[in-house]
């Protein structure tokens, strides 16, 4: 019996995992062809490192300590800066989702900021606000802050008209249809929303980082490869690919948590 | 005969278009007494589900009079229930937690109601899909699952709208024997008003029958169907339930409306003659 289960149950593991599985071997493909042409002199390995020597300067920059301070500066960027996004954005969103009259008056704004390329504003905002964390935590708020709103709003005014009317037939109190079926049903919007924040907070993270030259993985990354220490360079790009999946799978879960429901409906 | 429970006299309600307000619902004159199970019958846009959603307070009254129990319908109360249409479940929640949200809204959960709400999950044949969520269900489930939302808060009218109109033929009878089925074992037998464009549906469940005209609604007819319940497959097949199905048919085909006091227009008359009721003939039809 357990003989014959064990391939079974092998290959049903393989299948679920599969596009996983067919993901990493696509990872793997890309980095053998890479390191081959680093070995084959197809390309120059001092402009270019490959994965050997990518990891062994990842593996330094653990070692002397060097990477914490510029890994830190961008962790406590996004962690302000996401923070505020989240705090100010969400209530935004949900208010402009239920007033027509708000949701009206500053849908041109909203998609102004979010159309016109807030890469523009960042001579502006170090006028302000200098070089130092305030500049680069707006920056980061700028850039997460509007497809959050966006999506929340939409979210809010695609409400669905039967939800509203089961609440009016069983007497719901505004109140409670506020946090029993207003945000329920806008959960899966609000996590979209939060998740496309993510990825342009981090975007707009190493944007601020380059511009604004004094800390962080982006400015580490800059300043490793203007002295032609690409494999640190690509180190830091590692890195920071792996702080990008790390955030995105956390909201993944957090979706899987709590808005399984929406996915079959 | 028993105490008026429903009381429309009068009655005008009107709904929005594109082109502004049309009237649903003119002059109408019915009532519905407690404990009985009322019928309403008619084509589609004939103004029967307007009615039932200003029953439920979800629909303004234009004019006239809608009373129940003496009190004017203003809005809606925790003593009406509607089954709607669509189950319109809430898809975050749990079967449970739909059929005790009612309750929940209004500040009743107590031991005792959660009690009746697992009782009616029980009879509803639920009990072992409480903890799954709406899209693990199949149509007529959910339909049960609407239906034991509607009880749950224990109301004196039971308000159902169509509620197996889009259920497959089988489903649909089966639910139709269920509800008769629940509505009997349950304490004081409610008062219950249905819409529907089944015929068979209306003689299989109804004390009384109300046929209405196409629109603006009206009685066109009124029958009452006097068969013992409960109510099976023996009256399904019974001559009587043919004959009594035969009449509404030929009401809903041509409707005669009985002049009536609130008579104050006569479009009604010109559209009998071009409008002709859509009927539709349930799987029980011979």
């Amino acid at each position: 019996m357990t003989v014959t289960a064990q391939p079974k149950a092998k290959s049903t593991w393989v299948r679920r995992h599969r596009s996983a599985l067919l993901g990493a071997a696509g990872i793997g493909v890309l980095l053998v062809l890479w390191q081959l042409s680093a070995e084959l002199d197809i390309v120059d390995p001092s402009f270019s490192s490959s994965p050997v020597r990518t990891f062994d300067a990842g593996v330094q920059l653990f070692a002397t300590g060097e990477i914490w301070g510029p890994l830190g500066a961008t962790g406590y960027e996004l962690l302000w800066g996401l923070g505020i996004t989240f705090i100010m954005g969400i209530p935004i969103g949900l208010v402009l989702g239920r007033s027509r009259i708000l949701h009206d008056m500053t849908e041109p704004i909203v998609n102004i900021l979010y159309s016109v390329p807030y890469v523009m504003f960042l001579p502006i905002i170090i006028f302000w606000f200098g070089l130092e964390n305030t500049s680069r935590i707006i920056v980061i708020v700028w850039a997460g802050i509007l497809p959050l709103i966006i999506n929340i709003t939409a979210g809010v005014r695609n409400l669905n008209r039967d939800y509203s009317r089961v609440a009016t037939v069983f007497c719901t109190p505004k109140l409670k249809f506020f946090y029993a079926i207003a945000l329920p049903a806008t959960l899966p919007y609000i996590l979209a929303g939060v998740r496309l924040a993510v990825g342009r907070a981090l975007v707009g993270a190493i944007v601020a980082e380059l511009f604004l030259a004094s800390e962080g993985l982006g400015y580490f990354v800059q300043k490793q490869t203007s002295n032609f220490n690409v494999d640190s360079a690509m180190a830091g790009i590692v890195l920071l690919a792996v702080l990008a999946l790390l955030l995105n799978g956390a909201v993944r879960l957090i979706e899987r948590r709590f808005v399984h429901w929406a996915g079959a409906q | 005969m028993a105490d008026k429970a429903l009381v429309a006299s009068g009655l005008q309600l009107t709904h929005k278009t594109r082109r502004g307000l049309t009237l649903a619902v003119s002059g109408l004159d019915l009532h519905v007494d407690e404990h009985e199970f009322v019928v309403i019958v008619g084509p589609s846009g004939c103004g029967k589900t307007t009615f039932l959603e200003a029953v439920a307070g979800l629909v303004p009254v234009a004019g006239g009079e809608l009373t129940l129990r003496g009190k004017k319908i203003a809005g809606p109360g925790p003593e009406r229930s509607l089954v709607f249409q669509q189950a319109s479940l809430y898809p975050w929640r749990s079967v449970l937690s739909n059929v005790l949200f009612g309750l929940e809204m209004q500040g009743r959960l107590t031991g005792q109601s959660r009690k009746r709400a697992h009782d009616l999950l029980e009879t509803a044949g639920l009990s072992h899909v409480v903890d799954k969520y709406p899209h693990e269900l199949s149509g007529g489930m959910k339909q049960r699952v609407n239906l034991a939302r509607a009880l749950a808060t224990d109301p004196a009218l039971l308000l159902l709208d169509e509620p197996f109109s889009a259920l497959d033929a089988q489903n649909r009878e089966i639910l139709q024997d269920e509800l008769l089925r629940i509505w009997q074992a349950d304490a004081a037998e409610k008062t219950a008003l249905f819409v529907t464009h089944d015929v068979n549906e209306a003689v299989l469940l109804a004390d009384r029958v109300l046929v209405f005209s196409p629109s603006p609604g009206r009685v066109a007819l009124e029958i009452t169907i006097d068969a013992p319940r409960p109510r099976g497959a023996d009256w399904r097949r019974s001559a009587e339930f043919l004959a009594y199905g035969d009449r509404i048919i030929e009401a809903l085909r041509h409707p005669k409306p009985e002049p009536r006091s609130h008579d104050d227009d006569g479009t009604a008359h010109d559209r009998d003659s071009t409008t002709k009721g859509k009927v539709h003939l349930g799987a029980t039809a011979p």
